[in-house]
């Protein structure tokens, strides 16, 4: 077995703890535009304060540090320190061994590649490391760049959920995608 | 305007106290079938203290973010169920989780019309836009059922339950106000 490996480090990304004290400011400022609360789904975009996203990255520890089924992680640089964004296992159910994945990436910093290494990190701990038989991305059908990167790795749209989301006027679809660990070890090893 | 949207022809959807609630809840989760054809989570014994505080947090709380309504036969007024809508988002999208806990009733109708009077409530009351559920791939009762009450096939995410060592996938269904509205929009049925 070789655990030289390190399942936080990637090509160009790695998987951190949260920075209280620095990483509220940074997510704070990447909420000024709608652009990236909208991406992720139901949430009602708005401009998050720095005290209300410490709170919330409190809530988050919290959680991690009570319970077992929530997999936070806040994602850099390889070298550096700046917050590239976050991604997450989460809703894991241990008796079905089944869990949910999000990834987020500052506006700012898409299109480089980073949602891409994150991605292979999340997916790495999800089926080799938490042992998951399947992991599940739901995401809004405007958000093509998300769906596109999941069915780069594999997964496979498994719901339509109609009309879920209002936005500009108008109805979007929810979709969910899910990827079994047989698919992705098809691929890796 | 038609106030009479809580009573069908079998049973009428109604108001428990917490500690009613309570008390049968953790009486039908005796009824392991009932736990593993409702809950992905692993059966369990629920103490009615657990559940009755539980329930006091979420329903005192306003407006509530679960809608919890019991359901009451007509004949004999007994408390055979509940039904609930939870999850409600501001794009108005709710989830839809109902249970049948005294077995005499199942397969005869009566959670199909509490069913239809609780897509009754969220269309013509609460205004949703849909609602939305998960059922388990070997609940076939289930589907059946929500499919006479206008739910339609959204999907299929795979093997999401492993049960008695089967895996086993979770269908997710749902229905828009407006499909409702036009299925069967009007009058409470049967009445």
């Amino acid at each position: 077995m070789n655990l030289n490996q390190s399942l936080y480090l990637g090509e160009r990304t790695r998987l951190t703890r949260i920075e209280l004290e620095s990483d509220p400011a940074a997510l704070a400022a990447w909420t000024k535009d709608a652009a990236l609360l909208r991406s992720l789904g139901e949430e009602v975009a708005r401009p998050l304060s720095v005290w209300d996203v410490k709170k919330r990255l409190e809530k988050v520890e919290k959680e991690m540090d009570e319970g077992d089924t929530l997999y936070y992680f806040h994602i850099r640089p390889r070298e550096g320190n700046t917050l590239l964004g976050w991604g997450k296992i989460y809703w894991i159910l241990w008796a079905s061994q089944i869990g949910n994945l999000e990834l987020a990436i500052a506006p700012s910093e898409q299109g480089k590649g980073y949602g891409s290494d994150a991605m292979g990190l999340l997916l790495r701990i999800a089926f080799r490391e938490l042992n998951l038989h399947r992991v599940a991305v739901s995401l809004p059908s405007y958000n093509l760049p998300g769906i596109a990167l999941a069915q780069k790795f594999g997964f496979r749209q498994e719901v339509c959920r109609r009309e879920v989301y209002l936005r500009d006027g108008k109805h979007w679809d929810d979709l969910s995608f899910g990827l079994l660990n047989a698919e992705w070890s098809a691929n890796h090893e | 305007m038609n106030n009479d949207i809580f009573t069908g022809r079998l049973v009428r959807l109604s108001a428990e106290e917490p500690e009613t609630y309570a008390e049968n809840f953790s009486r039908w989760w005796q009824d392991s079938e009932y736990g593993r054809l409702l809950d992905m989570a692993p059966a369990r014994l629920f103490s009615p203290k657990r559940t009755k505080e539980w329930l006091e947090k979420e329903l005192e709380k306003d407006p509530p973010p679960v809608r919890m309504f019991g359901i009451r036969t007509l004949e004999g007024d007994n408390l055979i169920g509940f039904v609930d809508l939870s999850g409600m988002t501001p794009h108005g999208d709710a989830f839809v989780g109902i249970g049948v806990g005294e077995r005499e009733y199942w397969g005869r109708g009566y959670g199909s019309e509490a069913m239809s009077l609780v897509l009754r409530f969220a269309f013509t009351e609460l205004g949703l836009h849909r609602v939305s559920l998960m059922v388990f791939g070997y609940n076939l009762r289930a589907i059946r059922a929500y499919k006479k009450a206008g739910f339609k096939h959204e999907g299929r995410m795979r093997e999401m339950i492993w049960r008695n060592n089967e895996r086993t996938d979770a269908l997710l269904m749902g229905v828009l106000g407006e499909e409702w509205l036009a299925q069967f929009g009007g009058a409470p049925e049967g009445k």
